[in-house]
Parts: structure tokens; C-alpha cells; sequence
């Protein structure tokens, strides 16, 4: 009996006995109140006497059942359990023993271990464990310890040895069991060797893995399905500079790089999709270094569940050749389009033509064909121009292995003009026999063609110059020696051409003059001037013209020409002879005619001035005839006809003597209002005449310098005559003005007159030379001569125009004094 | 044909002239102003030994220019250095316009210089400087 069971049973007791006696107790005091008859008194404890009873026994009644129950309960299932438990033992497939836990004599085995072990049940039960040899004592003492620290054990490691020596790797449990009233120790022990086998190769596939799984110079990530890391490799995190702990506490999504962290749903979206994707990111390192990867993620299942298993290839490296590569594209692209070349390769085999393979640089800017077009064409001979096609084609084709061309030929580009190329090629042996390559490149030369055919149209012009010069001509360098001389100097110096050239001028000519000459030429080439001399040799005489020829990063050259000038100044000499007998002859000839003039003009004066004195007489005379005759009709009308004559004479005689005196006499300019000049006759006209009407327009204020005295007369002269000429037109208008003809001052008096007619102009200054009839309009028609004497002595012109019946103007100019 | 006015009766008048027709034509005309005393020199040195005795000196002196032997301009200088006739009236009468004459004679007091032909007008206008 436990001290549970005695403890409950004396619970039970304890309860019984306690209400009991308070029945007792209170169930006299309940009656007693309740009634005083002892009679009934007593009948009612009588009944709760039995009732007491009955309940008591009641309660043993309830309280034995159960007990029986209980130990039937037991029994039956003590049985049970030993009938199970004798099934469970016999036919466990575990290794079962039921042994004493201080000895280890066995008590029981079954049939799993007489299996196992190969002992039978006979040797077995009797004996103790080590002692069969089963268990080793060192190991028995672990269970055993194990036993009394935990009171039980538990799937212990232990190695049992079979009948046959065979070790036997086994999970040892233990419990302590009560049989029979006597504790026992049962024992089961699950045969570990295949377990354990597949433990260690699995073990070992475990660290294979592992070892591959560190080992791998790519990083792998073993991802759970919410992104978050299982596991790492060692390429992992040391390449991201985490440690492992470090890296697995990171989620994916905050690995990459901000750009690609956005798409990482995306990605392992794809990859459950698909199964494996492969794609590049940027993982950001600890350090915070970005590093370039491509990544190789694939569905797994890994330790029982799906997991992401990402094979990670740092790419940097590739990632920079790739940028390495398209820098160099761009470099190329880039130097392409500036090159003015174009290369090309082409390849054959055997006889065919070749082909080209590849074409770069500047191919449609020389040919005007694209690169696809050329490449179509299949060999580029075909734009060659059709002259020069047998000479290149026949070259190239002729080429062997290590031997290289070069050529200059046209080509005719796709819109028909004609460029020349320089084009350089070398032939190589290509990959299969029979094949070559060609590697060449192509220069568009034209501008250097066409320089060259320039130059060398130059350069015959200029020995077409120097061939047939009349002048010489020469060059020399900074030695001062002959580099280029005309032909003429074959004459001059008696030898060829060929043979001067070359020579320093002491070898050309005498000591001396060679000296000089070669100063002189110094001279020109330290200055950089140029240089004129004239010199004597060989009994002529030479005008040498030198300068430098100054060239950028050359030495100075000197070059000149020389000139026969011996006629030249032969000539000048006598030119200047010539003139200074020319001017003694002019001053002669002028000191001839100035006396000349002076004598006529001093002969003009004295005849004039000696006929007045007659003429004078001749009228005083013939006045007193006209006197002594009044009366006598006849002989008064002679008379005054004589008078007439006479003062018709006189103004003749006056007019030769001004006349004379204009051509001698001296100007003094002033500056004179012309206009005042002109409106004062005009006004004194007008005045002596008050029958006459007129209108008048003068240009005011026309200054000019003139000789006053000179001018008056010659204005007097035209304006009388416009005033004569207009007597008889009724609306007579006198106009005097001033033009500007080609920047030149132009006066003019102009009048609406009688006018004149233009065919008879010639005769207009002719002195004495009159137009009209002295009826009409009086005069000696010395007028105009004047004028045109006095405008000529101011250095300047007169003309008219003029119409019959319309009037006449009169143009004058002042020379320079106007 | 006689000057009626009277004035010019006693003037005398002295003609200077180497020409016979100016002088008749001269004369004439200075009769008709009624001057009648009227001497004549032929050329300049008559003229002034005319003048230089101690006859009268005329009112008027009408002297021509153009004189042989001594000319008008000596004989008008060497008179107008004498006291006697320094003063005497002289017109001068020529047929020359020469400007260097005229200020000459200006210069030796003269009262006009007129050019040939002599006119009434112009005697009359001389007396009656003379006058003054």
C-alpha cells in the first residue's frame, strides 16, 4: 500500500469519523429541541440510529465495490498489459532485454535479440550482459549512470557485440519496470548500423557538400521562399565582406543594390514560374562597394522544402571587359568617322576573285558607296577606273604570302567623279591551303594629285619664264651660289646653262665685281630687304633688282632679276640732254613770246593810241563842217555822215585798245559779289531806260574771286547785251545764276531775246564779228570778244545757247578761281 | 557862233599844241566861248621861254603832253618850280590816257586833264575854277 492509498483511506476515515460524531452531537440536540417526550425521544433516536447505520453501511457497501472493482480492474489489466507487454517483448522488432539493473543478469530476451545477437534465449537468461560478452562494462556503467541521474535512459549510443563478434551499432534506451514485485531494468536497443551507416554517408555527402558548397569560388545563397537567407557559402559572404552570421541576417532585397532590390519579386516570381532564371543585378558589399553579378537561381528542394538556390558569378571583371569593349568600339566607331582612310580585308581561295570581308573607316566618304554596298559588290576593283584596272587588278592578284603593294590608281566614285587613291596591301596566308588574305588600306590622294599636276604646270611655266626671258633672271641659295638662271644667260657669260648652275658668283665674274655682287647679296639675305643696283660689266650697264625668298623653317634664298639698261640710259641721257635744251629752248621760245606779246600788245596800244589823235581831229573837223553847213542839206547830211564814221572809228580804236590791255594786264583776285555786281547794271539799265519793263531773277549772293575791275567788264558786257536783245520782246526776262555741272561752278546770264541762231556760234567772239543787223540792235560787236578775253585770262570757259526768237543764255566758268 | 555871255573876254589863254589841226580846232573852240587872247607855243622849250620873260602870265595855260623837244610833264615841273608861274592855272589836254601822266600832273597841280577833243563845256567849267 502507497502513502497516497493511506492517505486517502485515512482521509475517508478522518471525514466519517468527523461527521459522525457531529451527527451524534447535534442530530440528540436537533431531536431534543424538537421534542421533550423521551419516548419519542428515544423512537427518534432509534431511527436515526438506523438510518446512521444504513448509511454507514451504504458507504462500506460503495466503498468495498469499488475497492473490488479496482483490484478486478488491476488484475485484468495486469494481465492485459502482461499479455501485451509479453507480445510487445516477444515480437518487437526492437532487441529487448529485461535484465537486472545491479548485475545485468538477464531475465528475459526476445526473439529480436537472440536474432540480433545471436545468442539464444537459453544462453542469454541467466547470464549477465557482459558477461555474454554483449555489452562492454565501461559501457553498461554510462547506461547504468545514466540510469540513476534520469531514471531512465534514453536512445543512448552504444556498441553491442554479436555471438559472432560483429559489432552492432545500436540506440540503447532503457526504463526501470517492476516485475514480479521486483524492479528490472528493460532494454531496448534499435539497431543503429544502417541508420548509422546512412547517417555517416550521409554525413559525408553532407560534408562533400558542404565542402563544394564552401569551396565554390561562386557564391550560392540558399534562399527560403520569403527571400530571407537559409544558408551561405564561404565565397558568400567573405566576397560581400560579411561574416557568415552577418549575411544570413540580411534579406536579399536589401543585398542588391536599390535598383535592382525593386525587382527582386519580379525575379523569384520568374524563377517559380520557369523553374531557373538566370539575370544580372549589383550586390552591395559591407564595405559599400557595388559589385556587378549574375545570378543563376533555380527551384530546389533542400532539407525537405522548396528553396531558391542561387549560384552568384561576381561579374565585375566582365563587366569592365564589356566596358573596356565598348570604350574600344567607340574609340573605333569614333576614329572611323574621322579617318580620311578606309581599310578593308579581303580573302580567296584557290583562282576566284577576292572577296571582301571587312571594311572600316571612311569607305563611303572616298568611294560614295556605303560600306554594305562595296561589301555587296564583293571586291572593291570593281570602282577602279577602267585605265588603271589591268595594272592593279593583275598586281594584286599576283601576290604571294609576306609580300606587300602599294599603288596609286583612280577610282570612280558612285556619282561618276574621278578620285585618285594611294593604296597600300599585304598578303597573308589564310587559315585553309590555297587561301590568302589581303590586309590594306586606302588613301584618297586626289588633292595631292591634283597638287602635284598644279606644281608641276608651275613649274613648266616657269622654265618656259626663264627660257625665254628677255630679262635675267636668277636664284641662289643661302651659299650664295647658283640655283636657277634664264637662258639668256648662256649669252651673257659664254658657257651652258648646266654648267653655271652650282657656281658661287667668283667662279661667274671677275674678283671684284664677284666681291661686291656677293655683299650686296649678303646684305639682302641678313636684312630680308630688297635691294636695286646698277652696275657696269662687260661695257654695259646692268639694273639689278634682288630680294630674299623667305620660307618658313628654310634657310633665306636670294632671287632677282637683271636688266640691260646700257640703251636704257643712253636714251635717259639724252632724253635729259634734250630736256635741258628743251627748257632753254622753251624759256627762249617763252622769253620770244612774251616779248612778242608784250611788243603786239605795246603795238596794239601805240597804233590805237596814235590813230585816236587823228580821229579826233577828223571829228572835230567835220563838227565845225556841220556848223558852217547848217542850211545846206546836202552837204550837213556828208557832213554828219563823216561824223558818224569817225565816232564808228573811235569806238573801234577803243575797243583794240582794251582789248590789248586785257591780254596784258595783271589780275588781282578778290573775293566779289557777283549777284550785287549783276542787280546794280541791271538797276542802272533800268534807270537810264524807264520805258523798258522787265523781270528779273538773280541768284542772290554768288560770290567768287575774280579780278573786280576785269569782271565788271565782263559783266557789263553780257548784261548790256541781254538788255539790248530783249528791247524788243515784250515780257523780257533777265535771269543770272549759278550752276553745278559735274562739281564745277557754272554762272550764267540768260535772256528771252532775239536769240541767235547756234550755226553761226563760231563767229559769236570773233572781235568785230556782229549777228544781227545794226538796225535791229546796235553794237561793234566787240562784246563778246571781251568777254571771252576776260574769262579766258581767269582760266575759265564761255559758251552759249540759243534759239531765234527764244533768247540766248551765256555760260561762263571762273577756272579755279570760281 | 560868239559866246554872248561877255565873261571870258579878258581871259588869256596860252595853247600848248605841236599839231596845226588841234590847234585850230582847239582855238575854234575857245573862240566860241568867247576867249580871243589866245597864244600859241609850238613846242615845250617856246613855251616856257614864253613864260619864263616878264611878259604877263596867261589866266590859263592849256598844255598838250606830247611835245617835241621838251615834253608837257618837264614843262609843267620846271613851271611849277618857278615862283612866277607856280601857280598858274593849266589844263591839260591830250590824246593819251596813261595813268602814270595823270598822277604826274595831278601831283603838280593841275586843274583837270581832259582827253581831245576840247569842249565848250569843258572851258566853261575850267573858268569857272578860274575864276575862283
Amino acid at each position: 500500500m502507497t502513502k497516497q492509498d493511506a492517505s486517502g483511506s485515512l482521509k475517508i476515515a478522518a471525514i466519517y469519523a468527523a461527521i459522525g460524531c457531529l451527527w451524534i452531537l447535534f442530530s440528540d440536540r436537533a431531536v431534543g429541541s424538537f421534542t421533550s417526550d423521551p419516548a419519542t425521544f428515544t423512537c427518534i433516536s432509534m431511527v436515526k440510529g438506523w438510518v446512521y447505520v444504513l448509511l454507514t453501511a451504504l458507504l462500506l457497501y460503495w466503498l468495498i465495490r469499488r475497492y473490488v472493482n479496482e483490484v478486478r480492474l488491476a488484475e485484468s489489466t495486469l494481465s492485459l498489459c502482461n499479455e501485451k507487454f509479453s507480445v510487445a517483448f516477444n515480437h518487437s522488432p526492437v532487441l529487448m532485454t529485461i535484465s537486472s539493473i545491479d548485475t545485468g543478469t538477464c531475465f528475459d530476451v526476445n526473439e529480436k535479440f537472440c536474432q540480433v545477437s545471436g545468442f539464444s534465449r537459453e544462453e542469454a537468461v541467466g547470464r549477465t550482459s557482459v558477461g555474454l560478452g554483449w555489452i562492454s562494462a565501461p559501457a553498461r556503467e554510462a547506461l547504468i549512470a545514466s540510469l540513476s541521474q534520469t531514471g531512465r535512459i534514453s536512445e543512448m549510443e552504444v556498441e553491442l557485440t554479436a555471438k559472432d563478434g560483429r559489432t552492432i551499432h545500436c540506440l540503447y534506451s532503457g526504463e526501470i519496470v517492476t516485475i514480479e514485485g521486483e524492479k528490472r531494468l528493460l532494454s531496448t536497443a534499435l539497431d543503429n548500423t544502417e541508420r548509422k551507416t546512412t547517417l555517416t554517408r550521409l554525413h559525408d555527402s553532407e560534408v562533400k557538400f558542404r565542402s563544394i558548397f564552401d569551396a565554390a569560388s561562386d557564391a550560392i545563397f540558399i534562399l527560403a521562399m520569403d527571400g530571407s537567407f537559409i544558408d551561405v557559402n564561404r565565397a558568400a559572404y567573405t566576397r560581400l565582406g560579411y561574416t557568415r552570421e552577418e549575411l544570413l541576417a540580411i534579406r536579399i532585397d536589401h543585398l542588391d543594390t536599390p535598383e535592382f532590390a525593386a525587382r527582386v519579386a519580379e525575379r523569384l516570381q520568374k524563377v517559380r514560374e520557369e523553374g531557373v532564371f538566370v539575370f544580372e543585378s549589383a550586390h552591395r558589399c559591407k564595405d559599400g562597394t557595388v559589385m556587378p553579378v549574375e545570378v543563376n537561381c533555380r527551384l530546389h528542394e533542400f532539407e525537405g522544402r522548396q528553396v531558391y538556390f542561387s549560384v552568384i558569378r561576381d561579374i565585375t571583371e566582365r563587366k569592365q571587359a564589356e566596358l573596356l569593349l565598348r570604350e574600344s568600339e567607340e574609340r573605333y566607331r569614333r576614329f572611323s568617322s574621322l579617318t580620311s582612310d578606309y581599310v578593308y580585308s579581303c580573302r580567296r581561295s584557290g583562282d576566284s576573285p577576292y572577296l571582301v570581308q571587312w571594311l572600316g573607316g571612311a569607305v563611303e566618304e572616298i568611294t560614295g558607296y556605303s560600306q554594305e554596298e562595296v561589301q555587296s559588290m564583293g571586291c572593291w576593283l570593281k570602282i577602279v577606273h577602267p585605265d588603271d584596272f589591268q595594272r592593279i587588278s593583275s598586281s594584286m592578284l599576283l601576290l604571294t604570302p609576306g609580300e606587300r603593294l602599294s599603288e596609286e590608281f583612280r577610282i570612280i566614285r558612285k556619282d561618276g567623279a574621278i578620285r585618285w587613291i594611294r593604296e597600300s596591301c599585304s598578303c597573308e596566308q589564310g587559315e585553309s591551303p590555297g587561301e590568302l588574305i589581303l590586309f590594306g588600306t586606302s588613301a584618297d590622294i586626289t588633292a595631292r594629285k591634283t597638287a602635284e599636276a598644279a606644281t608641276r604646270e608651275v613649274e613648266s611655266l616657269f622654265n618656259m619664264v626663264l627660257e625665254h626671258s628677255p630679262v635675267y633672271l636668277f636664284f641662289k641659295d643661302e651659299n650664295l651660289r647658283v640655283t636657277r638662271l634664264s637662258r639668256n644667260y648662256e649669252n651673257m657669260l659664254g658657257l651652258p646653262i648646266e654648267q653655271l648652275i652650282g657656281k658661287s658668283m667668283t667662279e661667274l665674274f671677275p674678283g671684284d665685281f664677284a666681291a661686291r655682287m656677293m655683299a650686296d647679296d649678303r646684305q639682302v639675305l641678313d636684312n630680308g630687304l630688297p635691294f636695286v643696283a646698277e652696275e657696269d660689266f662687260a661695257g654695259s650697264t646692268f639694273k639689278t633688282f634682288k630680294f630674299p625668298i623667305l620660307q618658313e623653317g628654310q634657310p633665306p634664298t636670294l632671287a632677282g632679276f637683271t636688266v640691260d639698261v646700257t640703251d636704257l640710259k643712253k636714251a635717259q641721257r639724252e632724253v635729259q640732254v634734250l630736256n635741258q635744251n628743251l627748257e632753254q629752248l622753251v624759256e627762249e621760245r617763252t622769253a620770244d613770246l612774251q616779248k612778242s606779246n608784250a611788243d603786239l600788245a605795246g603795238f596794239s596800244y601805240a597804233v590805237s593810241h596814235e590813230l585816236r589823235a587823228p580821229i579826233v581831229r577828223i571829228q572835230g573837223f567835220s563838227a565845225i563842217l556841220g556848223e558852217l553847213c547848217k542850211g545846206a542839206d546836202e552837204t550837213a547830211f556828208m557832213a554828219s555822215r563823216i561824223e558818224n564814221a569817225c565816232r564808228e572809228l573811235q569806238s573801234v580804236v577803243d575797243s583794240i585798245l582794251m582789248l590789248s590791255r586785257l591780254s596784258t594786264a595783271e589780275l588781282s583776285l578778290q573775293s566779289v559779289d557777283l549777284s550785287a555786281m549783276v542787280a546794280k547794271k541791271l538797276a542802272l539799265l533800268l534807270a537810264e531806260n524807264p520805258e523798258r519793263t522787265m523781270e528779273l531773277n538773280i541768284m542772290p549772293g554768288l560770290t567768287a574771286v575774280v579780278d573786280p575791275g576785269l569782271m565788271d567788264v565782263c559783266l557789263n558786257n553780257l548784261i548790256n547785251n541781254a538788255f539790248k536783245y530783249t528791247g524788243q520782246t515784250p515780257a523780257a526776262r533777265i535771269e543770272f545764276g549759278r550752276l553745278d555741272i559735274s562739281g564745277e561752278a557754272v554762272y550764267f546770264v540768260r535772256d528771252n531775246g532775239a536769240g541767235f541762231n547756234m550755226a553761226y556760234a563760231e563767229k559769236l567772239y570773233a572781235p568785230f564779228q556782229r549777228l544781227h543787223q545794226h538796225k535791229e540792235f546796235p553794237g561793234n560787236g566787240i562784246g563778246l570778244a571781251t568777254v571771252k578775253r576776260i574769262i579766258d585770262r581767269h582760266g575759265g570757259d564761255v559758251w552759249a545757247e540759243s534759239s531765234v526768237g527764244s533768247g540766248a543764255t551765256f555760260y561762263f566758268t571762273l577756272g579755279g578761281a570760281g | 557862233m560868239a559866246d554872248t555871255s561877255g565873261w571870258g573876254e579878258s581871259v588869256r589863254v596860252m595853247l600848248v599844241e605841236d599839231n596845226s589841226d588841234d590847234e585850230f580846232l582847239a582855238t575854234w573852240v575857245l573862240k566860241q566861248t568867247g576867249i580871243n587872247q589866245i597864244a600859241v607855243a609850238r613846242d615845250g622849250s617856246e613855251a616856257l621861254d614864253m613864260l619864263s620873260g616878264n611878259g604877263p602870265v596867261p589866266d590859263l595855260l592849256i598844255l598838250d603832253l606830247r611835245l617835241p623837244k621838251i615834253d608837257g610833264r618837264e614843262v609843267l615841273r620846271r613851271l611849277r618850280e618857278d615862283a612866277r608861274t607856280a601857280n598858274l592855272s593849266a589844263l591839260i589836254l591830250t590824246s593819251s590816257d596813261d595813268s602814270g601822266d595823270k598822277e604826274f600832273c595831278q601831283r603838280h597841280g593841275i586843274l583837270d586833264y581832259v582827253s581831245k577833243p576840247l569842249t565848250a563845256d569843258v572851258v566853261k567849267r575850267v573858268l569857272g575854277l578860274i575864276e575862283k
